[in-house]
């Protein structure tokens, strides 16, 4: 019974540590004068930084549609 | 998909199987389902296409022939039927609309969850107040852009372009005017803001995977029901994994929803313990193999000749050099004793970060904990070097051709390579992302090799020497539907016509489907391996910190040669397109 409860509290200690990062650490890593510029640009830009593939990020699509139609142009 | 089947039935053929027990292996039932959404994913996007698409496309590349020809630069004409061009999306019609809808993730969120799932019309309306006076300055900017851009190029065009002054005015005009339409582009997405409502479409997605894999098991396992009641827990973490990546911070700082589905895994798992009942839906390697063939999808071998000569060189000589260098020196010198743990890192930091993890840990038949340590390692690299690489290259006052080489060589995931090379500037951005998908093509050859050598060389260590026969039954046959559907998708996309290619295929059955339902299936696959991975395992394989040394190692050596590369290439062999660019 002891065990159980033991888990469930590492459970929620887990969950504790994760809200702590994403409502505490990484705005205040955001906030940092190094990161901000960066971080500030990301979200005008709306730019999904979790993108793993190239398919994933419709900049890409942009990016090579222009590099074919500008060799094209050339 | 055509070619995995073929040779699967050739596996018939020379193993003797008979067609039943081509449905008896993880392995094949990736390569039949991965194969069926492909193949209902052309059917759907071929038999209902955007409205006179061939008409259009021939009308619009007449426009751009006619102004290339009239015009020595880019003119306002040229970019309008650029930008009608760009704008015929497989994904934009109907079915590629309900299509989207349904493979659709969480939306953003700041503070309250409930807003990535639900905005009614009030909330829509009450963002688009608060966005209206900088939409209509932004309309208001880009008229007047285009008004003096307008002005600029008849006063060109009236000196027959023959003026250089007049000529060059008339650009610097254009591209004012593009700068401030990208500014209003982005303002009036954000600005049109509607109401919607995605819980019923994710738990109809939900049934359609649950329903796809819950026949995967009863063939594999003899039984669904068991099945059908753990994929409800599973698919619940997947959407929690999702949901947590798509919070604000979290996406400005790449952290994405495989380090989620992994993290909130793992949390269970060692702490209340995975369900026993949970244990039928952990299919980790169906999901990802399933996942691979529709990645294969993906990988079109015709774009890459299209898209950079100089780029080709930085990233098809460093990569496989880097790959092979870290794997040598994982094992000579660092005396990794797992070579799938030194192959995955070395495929992962070299190639394109989780993707390239995911495929070569599938391909080499490396344990879960190995893969989940590779992406680990890739997911944090990935956030530091995307912000510090472009203040880096700011701060040394690097050319943008040369900063975004360099990033899009050496910066794992395509998300942060978009990220920094956009904040360096558009032509970085045009370089870094040209880099990054090259790169990301290569996962095909570099899985493939990567099972070959495994199969043919690390699986024989300690035996006597191996017949092809055996290798061939070594090797993991899910990637023949991953290299087949690559192969096919090349081959249709190489014979379309270019303008019905980039609207079916890459707009249409890859960017509106495939690669939503391949999101979907490695997040499946993440949520299964953090479910059944104990801390005490991964542990054991960091042993000593080597992981993480071959993985600085690497990437240092990487930085390096990418740097040294991108210089010979876009500076000394191919100076005159770097001019252009």
């Amino acid at each position: 019974m002891n065990n159980r409860r033991h888990a469930w509290l590492k459970l929620i200690a887990g969950v504790g540590i994760f809200a702590v990062f994403i409502f505490g650490i990484a705005p205040a890593i955001s906030n940092s004068d190094a990161v901000r510029p960066m971080i500030n640009f990301i979200q005008e830009q709306d730019v999904d930084t979790g993108a793993l593939f190239y398919t994933e990020s419709p900049t890409t699509g942009e990016v090579e549609f222009y590099i074919k139609k500008n060799q094209t142009k050339q | 998909m055509v070619c995995g089947s073929l040779l699967l039935f050739l596996q018939l053929q020379t193993e003797g199987m008979s067609i039943k027990q081509l449905f008896q292996k993880e392995d094949h039932w990736a390569i039949w389902l991965g194969s069926g959404i492909l193949l209902v994913a052309i059917l759907l996007f071929f038999s209902a296409p955007p409205k006179d698409l061939y008409k259009q496309h021939r009308q619009l590349d007449d426009q751009l022939a006619a102004q290339t020809t009239e015009v020595p630069f880019k003119s306002i004409a040229w970019y309008e039927a650029y930008d009608s061009q760009q704008k015929i999306k497989g994904s934009s019609s109907n079915i590629g609309k309900f299509l989207g809808k349904l493979t659709s993730k969480p939306g953003s969120w700041q503070y309250n969850p409930i807003t990535a799932f639900f905005q009614s019309d009030q909330e829509a309306e009450l963002k688009r107040g608060a966005l209206k006076e900088k939409f209509e300055a932004a309309k208001r900017s880009v008229a007047t852009e285009h008004l003096a851009a307008e002005e600029l190029e008849k006063a060109a065009r009236d000196q027959n372009f023959q003026n250089e002054k007049l000529n060059q005015s008339a650009v610097i005009a254009i591209e004012n005017w593009r700068a401030q339409k990208k500014v209003y582009a982005k303002v009036a997405k954000k600005y049109n803001a509607k109401a919607y409502h995605k819980t019923a479409w994710l738990l109809a997605w939900g049934l359609i995977l649950a329903l796809l894999f819950g026949l995967a098991a009863l063939v594999l396992d003899g039984k669904a029901t068991p099945f059908f009641k753990a994929f409800a827990y599973v698919f619940a973490f997947a959407l929690l994994a999702y949901l947590l990546a798509a919070q604000a911070n979290m996406k400005a700082l790449g952290v994405g929803y495989a380090a989620w589905a992994i993290l909130l895994g793992l949390l269970i798992s060692n702490t209340i313990g995975t369900p026993e009942w949970v244990k039928p839906a952990l299919k980790t390697e169906l999901y990802i193999k399933t996942g691979l063939v529709l990645l294969g999808a993906e990988i079109l071998f015709g774009k890459v000749l299209s898209i950079g000569l100089p780029g080709i060189f930085v990233a098809w000589v460093v990569t496989p050099i880097v790959l092979v260098s870290t794997f040598w020196f994982g094992q000579k010198v660092l005396k990794i004793s797992s070579k799938t743990l030194n192959m995955t890192i070395s495929a992962d930091m070299s190639v394109c970060g989780v993707s390239a993890a995911v495929a070569t840990a599938a391909a080499c038949n490396a344990k879960k904990e190995e893969l989940t340590l590779a992406i680990g390692l890739s997911m944090i690299f990935t956030s530091v070097m995307m912000i510090v690489m472009p203040l880096f290259i700011n701060w040394m006052g690097m050319p943008e051709v040369l900063g975004g080489a360099w990033m899009g060589g050496t910066i794992d995931a395509t998300g942060a390579v978009v990220a920094a090379g956009a904040f360096l500037g558009d032509t970085a951005l045009n370089v870094a992302a040209t880099i990054k998908m090259i790169q990301n093509i290569l996962i095909g050859i570099v899985a493939f090799g990567v099972a070959i050598y495994f199969a043919s060389k690390v699986e024989q260590s300690g035996q006597t020497k191996i017949g092809w026969a055996e290798i061939w039954k070594r090797f993991p046959k899910f990637i023949l539907g991953f290299i087949g559907a690559s192969i096919f998708m090349s081959i249709l996309y190489a014979f379309l016509d270019g303008g019905v290619a980039y609207s079916l295929i890459d707009q249409g059955v890859i960017r509106g489907f495939s690669k939503n339902v391949r999101g979907w299936l490695f997040c499946l696959a993440f949520v299964s391996i953090g479910l059944s991975t104990n801390f005490a395992i991964l542990r054991k394989h960091f042993t000593g910190g080597k992981p993480l040394v071959l993985y600085l190692c690497g990437q240092a050596f990487n930085l390096g040669l990418t740097l040294l590369m991108a210089y010979i290439m876009f500076y000394l062999v191919f100076s005159n397109i770097t001019t252009n660019l």
